[in-house]
């Protein structure tokens, strides 16, 4: 059984534009058969052994076990006309959900995962960045993080310092914002939504929400699915599966803190599905 | 089993240069390399900064490097070294992976998971004919009577097994022939590779006690 906290969660089931309209299509959440159906117009059914509450938000439906809040975290850029948005891949992956989040989160695997794309050796120090768990919003948020990345996007020509920032507003979800290569004003926006299968199985979902006005569309999930494909190794032969909470557990550094700031934040929660509570 | 005993994990020809070999005892996973100065470290299969497999890391000859973060751990201490998140200085505190004692005789890699036991006695020579290892997925007490029977016909020199208890419900058959004939290396080495097939065909059906 999901601890209270995420069985009351949304989760995201699957992407609207992947789903035939009008079949019954069938899924696995917290170890929960579950048939849900797309009936167009932004409309969709879901149920296990009874019905249950469906949401249609950011091209994705979002179903939850419990008793769900209204609604879905905020992300305001996904409303703005001029941006490319899709499901760049939902990809299944043998790990825990925390430890898929934890992993979009981290900036110093770029240059040995994403060798040649996200970061290259040797500019491989996570400088200083600021990290704060907002209460307000119930959030956990990192800012100033600046990373050299010698292909940052499929918009980008050449190696840049790219600055994020990190928001984790759910916790299997994760977005990234990222400088856009096009617009020095505004910010890539890249989702993670985990649907957690069972507590060491996941579907990721990927969000792109991206300035770029010469790739297609195909180019841009490519780039997206291929970051993710060079993660998805690492992830299944990371153990314990289950992300441990104690903070003795592993062995955080300086560039670890937004790490450490979210295993704090779930264990404020009370989560114990897909971790290792601290004792 | 004896944590506190000698196993096999490997055989020599397992660690060649540069490589890391992916080993199992007794429910403990593995990460055995070959440094280039000859040292074989033993250790545990898991980075300490957030544990990934060592054993998908890469060997640069005197220090192992993971995947993931790319932290360095010096052979034979298995000492971070280097973690490049944070390249000026040192690693601030001391942090060391786990590390299991090692042999290596008679072609094969022996470890045991608890501090050195007593020296290795066997009573073989240097040099045997190392056999195909055999993993088959049944528990090392259902494969020891099976080998005890062992008899191909035809087979020659009588070869000597040794059973790696990868975990409680699988094992690993390490078998080496002592004093192989000069020649006909290579027909030793199918006969008894079709022999031992078989012997794991039966010990895989058969249900366990
Ligand atoms: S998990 Fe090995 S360096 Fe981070
Ligand atoms: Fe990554």
């Amino acid at each position: 059984m999901p601890d209270p906290t995420t069985a009351n969660l949304w989760h995201p089931i699957a992407a609207c534009a992947d789903t035939p309209v009008g079949t019954p299509q069938r899924t696995t959440l917290l170890d929960t058969p579950i048939t849900y159906t797309l009936h167009g117009e932004g409309h969709a059914t879901a149920a296990s052994s009874s019905m249950l509450p469906v949401l249609i938000r950011y091209g994705y439906i979002w179903t939850s076990l419990g008793t769900p809040t209204a609604d879905l975290f905020d992300i305001p850029e996904y409303a703005e006309p001029d941006r490319r948005r899709f499901n760049a891949a939902s990809v299944s992956v043998h790990v825990s959900a925390p430890r898929a989040v934890e992993n979009f989160l981290d900036m110093s695997h770029f240059p040995f995962v994403h060798t040649g794309i996200l970061g290259a050796e040797p500019h491989t120090e996570v400088k200083e960045y600021d990290v704060e768990t907002s209460a307000e919003r119930d959030e956990v948020l990192a800012t100033r993080c600046r990373f050299f990345q010698p292909q940052p996007s499929t918009a980008a020509d050449q190696g840049a310092e790219v600055e994020y920032v990190y928001r984790v507003p759910h916790p299997n979800c994760a977005i990234l914002y990222k400088s856009s290569v096009i617009d020095e004003t505004r910010r890539d926006v890249i989702g993670i939504f985990v649907q957690p299968v069972s507590q060491e199985r996941v579907r990721a979902h990927m969000l792109v929400c991206v300035l770029d006005d010469r790739s297609d569309d195909e180019t841009i999930k490519r780039f997206q699915q291929t970051v993710f494909g060079q993660d998805k190794p690492i992830l299944e032969n990371q153990f314990p599966k289950r992300l441990p909470l104690d903070p003795r557990a592993e062995s955080p550094v300086r560039a670890d803190r937004v790490s450490i700031a979210y295993r704090r934040w779930l264990s404020a929660k009370g989560i114990t599905y897909g971790v290792i509570p601290a004792a | 089993m004896s944590a506190h005993a000698w196993h096999p994990i490997a055989a020599a020809r397992d660690l060649p240069p540069r490589h890391v070999f992916h080993a199992k005892l007794l429910g403990q996973e593995l990460a055995v390399w070959r440094a280039d100065d000859g040292f074989i470290n033993v250790w545990e299969n898991r980075c300490l900064h957030r544990g990934v497999r060592l054993s998908i890391g890469l060997n640069e000859g005197q220090e192992l490097k993971c995947q993931y973060h790319g932290w360095r751990y010096a052979s034979r201490t298995a000492g971070c070294t280097y973690i490049p998140a944070h390249p000026e200085g040192a690693p601030a505190r001391r942090i060391a992976n786990r590390i299991f004692p090692v042999i290596e005789r008679h072609g094969l890699i022996w470890s045991a998971l608890e501090t050195s036991p007593d020296d290795l006695q066997t009573s073989l020579p240097p040099d045997p004919l190392v056999l195909r290892e055999i993993a088959i997925d049944a528990p090392a007490a259902i494969v020891e009577p099976l080998l005890a029977a062992y008899d191909p016909p035809g087979h020659g020199p009588r070869p000597i097994f040794f059973i790696q208890p990868t975990d409680s419900e699988s094992c690993v058959i390490r078998g080496v022939v002592p004093e192989p004939p000069p020649t006909g290396a290579l027909a030793l080495l199918r006969l008894h590779d079709a022999a031992l097939c078989a012997l794991r065909d039966v010990a895989e059906q058969r249900p366990a006690a």
